[in-house]
């Protein structure tokens, strides 16, 4: 009878699949099917031609012991950790800015801040290399203009992080921004009009009702840049190659030359579940933090 | 604030307009290298304008690669993934907004939401070993298929259909319009600023994409820009760096455009995940 009466509505919702069935084909061919396929091949090992051979849990011993991945995990993990509250602290403090009801040119503002991010990152990284260059890079004229020492930004292993810190900040502050200032005109007026009659003042106001009021919006940007920052190639992989001796190698980059420079899919595959993993991890931990005082 | 106190004022402008200076300044060193000789690009102190106007960076681009071609390409690909992404997003969407009733929705929708923090690189190996497998290296349909079913814009688009009555549906049934009839002449209509929002990030983030295209692509006619770009940037010896900055300009000046054009879509199609979600 159960059957029955489901097949009946499956029957009368008929379209609900038709419209579904698109999405759902490419979804299962290109996200389902890798993801699933990709567990099995990380128990392999598998030069790309011929027969894979099964090797268990491996690959993934062998990622805990693996000292260039290490090395990519903490490149990855500082560039995260340094550019986070750089980009998140520069888009509040310009979002409040932009906030101000007074703000002439707001828009013209907004698109100006907005326009790194519309831009393609192999373009950023290839001006600022350009920029960043250690004999004749404006950035360091302008150093040695100031009576400093040029510094070998994308030659150097100290600077190399750096310079890509440099480069995330420069182009994730005004996307960041243009979230915030969303998220602070959605603030109810009525609250800072409270705030003003009982005389409380511009720092009070910022903290005891702008910040609160934010914190689900700093939340999901801090987990945006979390994601992004774990998925980082391309600004590295362009301006210093992962280097000098491995200084900027990501995590995605060391993926990629485990799977399309050295052939060994079997490996890369492993590391594509432990990068996932990373990301899990880590979003999963800051809702619960950042929920964690409400009580969600 | 302001009328108070002028200093105020002339600070937060002068700190606001630094900003923008800071954001932009890196474009005007794009484009002010493009016509510069190569070594104007690397001569020290360097200087904020070309010597000579050198239009020739610009027409060598066409003979050290196929620019054209890859110039087809990044539109065509990000036009036509645009196009399908958000087709089935909308189509996607709409299903699972409004039938409410169909068995197997929570479980779709909860599937396909569950994978939206996956990001793209945790997938390239298997996608890459799969596009092997049937011969789609080197082709469009591997350049604009694999990413097309996003939850994210699943996610966007069944959140706006949401707001929209269900009376509204109820009364085209009523008046004997029929499923598809009512997709496509009622519900889509309404529900074009979020299509233009979500067309325009797609388009961008697909025009700008690197990781796939590099992975997927080895022939120069089928680079889209970025690859042939860092191509150049790669090279062992000699960068041409005039030839860079060229074509960069060339593929970064088409994209700007259309951002000045679509962006008040752009911006709500970025705050809209951000508020709602």
């Amino acid at each position: 009878m159960k059957i029955k009466d489901t097949w009946q509505e499956m029957k009368e919702n008929r379209h609900f699949y038709y419209f579904l069935v698109p999405f759902l084909l490419f979804f299962s061919v290109f996200m389902l099917f890798p993801i699933l396929f990709s567990f099995y091949m990380s128990l392999h090992r598998w030069g790309g031609l011929g027969e894979a051979t099964f090797t268990g849990l491996k690959n993934y011993s062998r990622i805990l012991t693996d000292s260039t991945f290490h090395t990519a995990l903490y490149n990855t993990t500082f560039m995260w950790l340094t550019s986070t509250p750089l980009i998140l602290g520069f888009a509040l403090i310009l979002a409040v800015m932009l906030n101000k009801k007074e703000v002439k040119f707001l828009k013209y503002f907004r698109v100006g801040y907005f326009m790194p991010f519309v831009t393609s990152t192999v373009v950023v990284g290839v001006i600022f290399t350009i920029l960043l260059d250690g004999s004749f890079g404006l950035v360091n004229f302008f150093i040695e203009s100031i009576g400093f020492d040029k510094i070998r930004f994308l030659t150097s292993t100290t600077w190399s992080k750096i310079s890509i810190v440099i480069v995330l900040t420069w182009r994730w502050v005004g996307y960041n921004t243009i979230i915030m200032l969303a998220g602070l005109q959605n603030i109810p007026e009525d609250l800072y009009e409270a705030a003003e009659i009982d005389g409380g003042s511009t720092l009070q106001k910022f903290f005891y009702i702008t910040v609160p009021m934010m914190r689900p919006i700093i939340l999901f940007t801090f987990i945006l840049s979390t994601i992004g920052s774990f998925q980082i190639f391309t600004e590295p992989y362009i301006m210093t190659g992962g280097g000098p001796m491995q200084s900027s190698l990501s995590v995605v980059q060391y993926l990629y030359n485990s799977g399309f420079q050295q052939f060994r899919m079997g490996y890369a595959s492993a590391l594509s579940y432990v990068l996932f993993a990373i990301i899990f991890v880590a979003s999963y931990f800051q809702i619960k933090i950042g929920s964690g005082e409400e009580g969600i | 604030m302001f009328k108070k106190d002028n200093i105020t004022t002339i600070v937060f402008y002068i700190l606001l307009i630094t900003g923008v200076i800071i954001s932009l300044f890196p474009f005007f060193w794009m484009i002010s290298s493009s016509f510069k000789t190569l070594a104007e690009i690397s001569a020290y102190p360097p200087g904020l304008f070309p010597d000579s106007i050198m239009w020739n960076n610009y027409v060598d681009v066409f003979d050290t690669l196929p620019y054209g071609r890859n110039l087809f390409n990044s539109f065509f690909v990000a036009f036509m993934y645009t196009f399908f992404g958000v087709f089935i997003s909308a189509t996607g969407g709409y299903a699972l907004s409004k039938y409410r009733e169909a068995p197997g929705r929570k479980l779709f929708f909860a599937l396909i939401l569950s994978t939206m923090m996956i990001p793209m690189q945790v997938l390239a190996i298997p996608l890459y070993i799969l596009m092997a497998q049937v011969g789609w290296i080197n082709s469009y349909p591997a350049l604009i298929l694999p990413f097309a079913a996003q939850g994210f814009g699943l996610f966007m688009l069944k959140q706006y259909i949401d707001g929209i009555p269900d009376d509204l549906i109820e009364a085209a049934r009523i008046d004997g319009c029929g499923e598809f009839r009512i997709f496509f002449q009622i519900i889509l209509p309404v529900i074009k600023p979020a299509v233009a929002a979500l067309g325009t990030i797609y388009f961008m983030n697909n025009y700008n994409l690197f990781f796939w295209p590099l992975i997927v692509t080895n022939k120069t006619i089928m680079y889209t820009v970025p690859v042939a770009i860092a191509q150049l940037q790669g090279q062992q010896f000699g960068i041409p760096l005039h030839h860079i900055m060229a074509a960069a300009t060339m593929s970064t000046v088409p994209l700007i455009i259309i951002f000045l054009y679509f962006q008040k879509y752009i911006i709500s199609g970025i705050t809209m995940g951000a508020l709602k979600g």
